[in-house]
């Protein structure tokens, strides 16, 4: 499906240049409410990354690209819409097998845990639909982030195996490398490692392998980084994406002890619809101890109801331009 | 051991499209077709279907003052729900359930039982703007829901269950509290509803709480979990579930025989309670019929057999 330019320059009228401060879309967005309707009317519950209308697809992406457009957005994502089992889709795009529902993390939110029935199954998850957006944009040369992840599935599903892990991992980040060729920021999104440190040598080890030609993220949040894992994710990655609304301390901390390179702060609260005040507070404290290169949520937006999730990133624009 | 519900059934269809003016008269004609169902199906301790609820977070917080609802978020795959927002102070407005409860003794002469949404479940799929701690909203909300519990065992409830999926063991002591203000000068049966969670996380404190029953959800998982209950030696009374309904495959009457003879290497069976790992509102009507069918006509099997 080709979109004409105009139509799409039409979504994005205003191209400005960069601040002072960016603002950032963490990962997902909420999907439109057409689109939800239209994926319950096709009977699409289930099992969709490849099997939905790529023009209704793209007209939904569009949307919330507009969406985080107007509000003032200078890095978005593509929503992460088809994403049906939050994270874990990226295993389950590598082969792993839907199986059982948990719950995901702390939150009212539950997904089917990856099951590897065998390794042979498992395949470079590629993100198709994001790729496509980008042919869509490349003209306006509006660059949106990718969002990957790697750990997290892996850790939540039932294979513990580390030499899996790698074979899983390096696919993943074949697929990295990939996306590279679309955007300028791919971003790791690995709430799990606040949890957890298991597979995470293995995973910072294979990441070195890799010369990747743009900025790799990694976005850790619900909690603070632990302070040992800290200074390798500096280390391994462009831009460190960290909680500062549930791991403000934690995350503080480590900013006055390590230093970062290039900081993304998560200020705004992505589940709670209560807005916040203290952003600007934060932005000037954390700037003591490192320069805030982007503000954020601290979590992706699918936590809330639409019309917050956009009240909350027209907030980060303002601060952002009072900055 | 019994043969019960969690709480939800499929609607019948054409309430759907009932026009405002006769909802009332529809929903009790529903509350009559889905009680008969479960009549028909051989179960002993039956629910209204929870046909009166929408939903079963929104349906008391636009009962309570103090709530507000902005929209929908996802719960999974492609699942919404209208999450609350907690603006103000949470206050007893007027009766809950009890329209519902006193509808349904007039429906069936069979046992009845009242979910009722756990104080912890209800502000942890809420989001608070009002109150300084999660606790303080849980507590507060505990209040209201034991005025609500009050006036259902003064209507002749005697078989209350929370539902409370959204436990989290890191905040096991706020739900027990939660629970013991829920239930404060109930002398009632009690029931904790718990499903889709990490048991391993639970246990052994889990059954510290002050309830009879633990209503758990064992089939999704293949009933891996029972042994959970093994290793801790599980004493209470004890909610079995052993029905998929996240699945539309209905479990042949031998395969679920098969799992309640797991779950009597767990406790007695005067202490079984036999239902479905959750309600079965999201499954085709004619399927969570055939579903609780197959329950009851397994545990008739298992109970001559044992009888004989």
């Amino acid at each position: 499906m080709i979109f004409p330019l105009h139509q799409v320059k039409l979504l994005f009228p205003r191209y400005k240049k960069k601040h002072f401060v960016e603002v950032v879309s963490a990962s997902s967005y909420p999907r439109p409410e057409w689109f939800r309707k239209y994926l319950r009317k096709a009977g699409l519950q289930k099992d969709i990354e490849y099997s939905v209308d790529d023009r209704i697809l793209k007209k939904a992406q569009l949307e919330v690209l507009e969406k985080q457009n107007t509000c003032g957005v200078d890095i978005s994502t593509d929503g992460l819409l088809t994403w049906h089992d939050f994270l874990a889709s990226i295993a389950i795009r590598a082969g792993f097998k839907p199986g059982k529902l948990v719950r995901y993390f702390e939150n009212n939110l539950y997904y089917r845990v990856p099951e590897l029935k065998k390794v042979e199954d498992l395949k470079k998850p590629e993100l198709k639909e994001f790729k496509s957006l980008c042919e869509v944009l490349k003209p306006l040369k509006k660059p949106l982030k990718a969002v990957i992840s790697c750990v997290t599935p892996f850790y939540l599903s039932s294979c513990r195996d580390v030499k899996v892990f790698r074979i899983f991992a390096e696919l993943v980040l074949e697929e990295v490398a990939d996306l590279f060729n679309y955007t300028p920021h791919v971003q790791f999104d690995e709430p799990s490692l606040a949890y957890s440190n298991e597979f995470v040598e293995e995973f910072l080890s294979l990441l070195e392998s890799f010369n990747f030609k743009g900025n790799l993220w990694i976005s850790v949040y619900f909690k603070e980084v632990p302070e040992k894992l800290y200074p390798l994710l500096v280390d391994s990655f462009d831009v460190v994406f960290l909680d500062f609304v549930e791991g403000f301390e934690g995350n503080l901390k480590n900013v006055e002890q390590y230093g970062c390179s290039k900081l993304c702060a998560g200020i705004a609260d992505g589940r709670n619809t209560k807005l916040d005040f203290e952003m600007r507070n934060k932005v000037e404290i954390i700037s003591e101890f490192c320069k805030v290169e982007y503000v954020s949520s601290n979590t992706g937006l699918e936590f809330l109801p639409e019309s917050k999730a956009y009240e909350k990133m027209k907030t980060l624009s303002k601060l952002r331009d009072a900055l | 051991m019994k043969t019960t519900v969690v709480g939800s059934y499929p609607k019948p269809k054409w309430l759907k499209y009932v026009p405002e003016k006769d909802k009332l008269e529809a929903i009790k004609d529903a509350v009559r077709a889905v009680v008969k169902d479960q009549e028909v199906a051989g179960v002993e301790i039956l629910s209204d279907g929870e046909v009166w609820r929408d939903e079963m977070t929104s349906y008391f917080a636009n009962r309570i003052d103090g709530f507000v609802i902005y929209g929908e978020v996802r719960v999974w795959g492609n699942t919404y729900y209208p999450k609350p927002a907690i603006v103000d102070e949470l206050r007893y407005r007027k009766p809950i359930l009890l329209q519902e409860f006193e509808f349904l003794k007039k429906v069936t002469d069979r046992k009845v039982k009242v979910p009722i949404t756990g104080a912890y479940t209800l502000v942890e799929w809420s989001f608070n703007e009002y109150y300084n701690s999660k606790e303080e909203a849980v507590y507060a909300l505990a209040e209201i829901l034991n005025e609500e519990v009050k006036r259902l065992v003064k209507a002749g409830a005697d078989f209350i269950q929370i539902d409370e999926p959204a436990i989290n063991s890191k905040d096991l002591e706020v739900v027990e509290n939660a629970i013991e203000i829920t239930l404060k000068g109930i002398k009632v049966y009690t029931a904790l509803h718990i499903c889709y969670n990490d048991y391993r996380k639970l246990f052994p404190e889990v059954m510290d709480l002050k309830v009879n029953q633990l209503d758990l959800e064992f089939a999704n998982r293949k009933f891996e979990d029972l042994e959970i209950l093994k290793e801790y030696s599980f004493d209470k009374d004890l909610g079995f579930g052993c029905i998929d309904v996240h699945s539309k495959r209905v479990e042949s009457v031998e395969e679920i025989f098969k799992a309640i003879e797991k779950a009597l290497e767990v406790v007695d069976s005067r202490k079984l309670y036999v239902d479905p790992d959750c309600g079965l509102k999201l499954l085709p009507r004619n399927i969570a019929f055939r579903k609780l069918k197959n329950m009851c006509e397994a545990v008739k099997i298992i109970t001559f057999i044992n009888e004989a």
